[in-house]
């Protein structure tokens, strides 16, 4: 019998998956933000699976994924700029092409 | 309502860089810019006065810890804690900080802007002296983000050039991919004890013996997390491209300290939470090391930009301070049930050997991003060949410059070669284990083959004949590249006085087991 | 170029079978994990502000520091300011 938080923990890993992906397949720079948020929210998801007992939620793991959202959302303030930014110098959002600094 | 004295250095650090847009917006109005950066240098100062007075208080009373207002840790309360360990890198963090603040009088002259960077430079240092101090698992995340946070958007600060700006966006991406990873182990080891403040976890990992495969899966997460800012060999790629993009002041911070964050909290939770005796991460821990050591020396040799060679030369010794750790840990797990005293005085030797490294290569890389960023302030351009023989025109520049090149290369006057020799004789502490006498041989021949570039530059910068004119920088960018020369030649001379707090650091690492 | 994108697609395929396997080795002994019991704690809206209180001043510098930075890459400047021509060649634009 599968455990509440065992399918959940499941469901983590695999969005950890997909967000991994976005961010290897270099096609856009938003894509790449997108997927470090998909990964923020995995691993959101593990900390609720492991604090659950009896139907409710641990207070400790709620209040570790509150703070871990204003993070996961500064952050991507913060990268969404620097898009911006990158875009305002070269004219594309594709990641190969970006490619200037080398050795 | 009086501040309890292990919080004062945060508090200090925090509110300035709360009141320095305020600072700002009055200078302008009296018509003194550079209010904000007294402003910013006199809280440095404070910081650093708290941090002496919490020295003495930690001498005589012990570790300190503070919770606020009884809510217990056993509960889910957020702890404070700062031992010796902590205080010796916070040491380190804060002087630097301050050091920087005041070249950057003068170095960030022409950019606007300013009270953001000043603010953003408080934050920065609030944020490491915060991983420093925390006792808590996620409050340390918390602290880290606040860093990591402050450091992109440090290193893009000169956004009207196209690298800075590439190089922050690599950084970003590669950066919290890596804080997202330990943030799995943090939960991972939250299903496992059912708390997040280290001295718990450490009780109730130290009872549960059986489980082995989920206690490497988290000793791998957070050795890869915390290992992509600390700059180990398969996830340093973001470092060659964002030093020297950044603004030197902050080159110098980020290679001479934020770096070392990372080592930091990778030592103090592999050594707190996973007693070295039953887990054997030193074996890794030394593999990483020598690869990111031999790797990184090999693609020194062929940069001719001078800020990206100091860059890669930072990955090289940042791999000798954690193969000291790794020595550290390994010695531990192979002969602590066999001879316990002699493998406690050799780990904690080599311990003391990589913290000492830690702070030799913090003052002299610091040096070296600064004098090179006199050099590139006087010439504008950071190519090798355009700056050949530039150290002769600047006398004071150039003869730091090559106090710090000698240091690095472990020449024995100059404080590097304590510390260096350290971590090699930690290697061959037990001469029957092969293993370890294979890790100390090819640190001596790593250390003798990256003497060649160190010697090289030596070569280009002070000996031929300049091309380009230049003239002594102002004494706000010379004062503080002169202090930290003198304190190499200083601790070079008498190496007791950095080793005794070493020592004491080491033996808070070691000491909870 | 042909030549490089049947390399890339071999070389991402089986490093991502080696992935799988890797997975499917270690992760299923992460289901196992005996979780161990849970002290009483307040409820979520007293927890919070009380025992969590030191992480949430904490967060208020965070989000000033994400808006000084959002700020700082906003900024509008006048000149080229401080230059520091980097050692690298010249990129041509469109190469391939």
């Amino acid at each position: 019998m599968v455990e509440v938080w065992q399918a959940y923990m499941f469901c983590s890993f695999i969005l950890a998956i997909i967000g991994l992906y976005t961010i290897i397949s270099m096609r856009n720079m938003i894509r790449t933000i997108i997927g470090i948020e998909i990964i923020t929210i995995a691993v959101n998801l593990n900390f609720l699976a492991l604090g659950f007992r009896n139907g409710v939620v641990d207070s400790l793991a709620q209040s570790i994924v509150f703070t871990s959202i204003v993070i996961g959302a500064a952050v991507a303030a913060v990268a969404l700029t620097l898009v911006i930014n990158v875009y305002r110098h070269y004219g594309t959002l594709d990641l190969k092409k970006i490619r200037r600094l080398r050795w | 309502m009086v501040i309890p004295l292990v919080l004062q250095p945060i508090v200090i650090l925090l509110i300035a860089a709360g009141l320095t847009p305020l600072i700002s917006i009055l200078g302008e109005k009296i018509k003194f810019e550079k209010l904000r950066d007294l402003f910013a240098i006199l809280a440095f100062a404070l910081a650093l006065y708290a941090l002496t007075l919490l020295y003495f208080k930690i001498e005589n009373y012990g570790a300190q810890s503070f919770i606020l207002d009884n809510y217990l840790p056993i509960k889910g309360g957020v702890e404070i804690y700062a031992d010796f360990l902590s205080l010796f890198v916070a040491f380190i963090f804060c002087g630097l900080g301050f050091l920087v603040s005041i070249y950057s009088v003068k170095y960030m002259e022409v950019d606007t802007g300013l009270d953001r960077y000043y603010t953003l430079l408080l934050i920065l240092v609030a944020g490491m002296i915060g991983v420093a101090f925390s006792g808590d698992f996620f409050n340390l995340y918390v602290f880290w983000e606040m860093m990591c946070i402050a450091s992109y958007t440090l290193v893009s600060f000169r956004k009207y050039r196209w690298e800075p700006v590439e190089a922050g966006f690599k950084y970003l991406v590669m950066s919290t991919l890596g804080s997202l990873i330990a943030l799995y182990g943090i939960s991972l080891l939250y299903g496992l004890t059912g708390t997040v403040n280290f001295k718990m976890m450490k009780e109730a990992l130290s009872s549960t013996t059986n489980l082995q495969i989920p206690f490497y899966i988290v000793i791998a997460a957070i050795i890869a997390g915390f290992g992509v800012t600390a700059s180990i060999v398969p996830f340093h790629s973001w470092l060659p491209d964002a030093h020297p993009a950044a603004p030197s002041s902050i080159s110098a911070m980020l290679s001479g300290v934020v770096i070392k964050t990372g080592v930091y909290v990778l030592a103090r939770s592999l050594f707190t939470l996973f007693n070295p005796v039953n887990f054997n991460y030193g074996l890794t821990l030394m593999i990483f090391g020598i690869l990111t050591i031999t790797v990184a020396n090999f693609m020194a040799l062929m940069q001719k930009d001078i800020k990206r060679l100091l860059a890669y030369s930072s990955v090289v010794n940042i791999g000798y301070i954690i193969t000291g750790i790794g020595i550290g840990s390994y010695i531990l797990f192979e002969y602590y049930n066999s001879k316990p005293l002699a493998a406690l005085s050799a780990a904690a030797f080599a311990i003391t050997g990589a913290l000492f490294h830690l702070f030799n290569h913090a003052v002299g890389k610091g040096m070296l991003f600064l004098c090179s960023g006199c050099f590139t302030h006087e010439a504008a351009t950071r190519d090798i060949t355009s700056l050949e023989g530039i150290g002769r025109k600047m006398a004071w520049t150039g003869g730091s410059f090559s106090i710090g090149l000698l240091t690095l290369a472990g020449v024995p006057p100059f404080s590097g070669f304590w510390s260096k020799l350290f971590i090699i004789l930690a290697a061959f502490s037990f001469p029957e284990n092969n293993f370890m006498n294979t890790i100390g041989i090819i640190v001596v021949l790593n250390s003798i083959f990256a003497a060649v570039y160190y010697l090289w530059l030596l070569q280009r910068i002070m000996i031929k004949t300049p091309k380009v004119k230049a003239s002594e920088a102002s004494l706000f960018m010379v004062g503080p590249i002169i202090v930290l020369a003198v304190i190499c030649v200083l601790i070079g001379l008498m190496p007791s006085l950095i080793i005794v707090l070493a020592e004491k650091a080491a033996k808070a690492m070691l000491g909870g087991w | 170029m042909k030549n490089n994108n049947e390399m890339d697609k071999a070389i991402s395929a089986i490093l991502t079978l080696m992935l799988i396997a890797l997975i499917l080795t270690f992760g299923l002994s992460l289901f196992e994990i005996p979780l161990p019991s849970l002290i009483e704690k307040p409820p979520i809206e007293k927890f919070l502000w009380s025992y969590r209180g030191l992480d949430i001043l904490i967060q208020a510098f965070l989000i000033l520091a994400a808006a000084a930075a959002v700020s700082a890459l906003f900024r509008i400047e006048k000149g080229p300011g401080a230059v520091e021509e980097a050692a690298i060649e010249k990129f041509e634009e469109k190469e391939e």
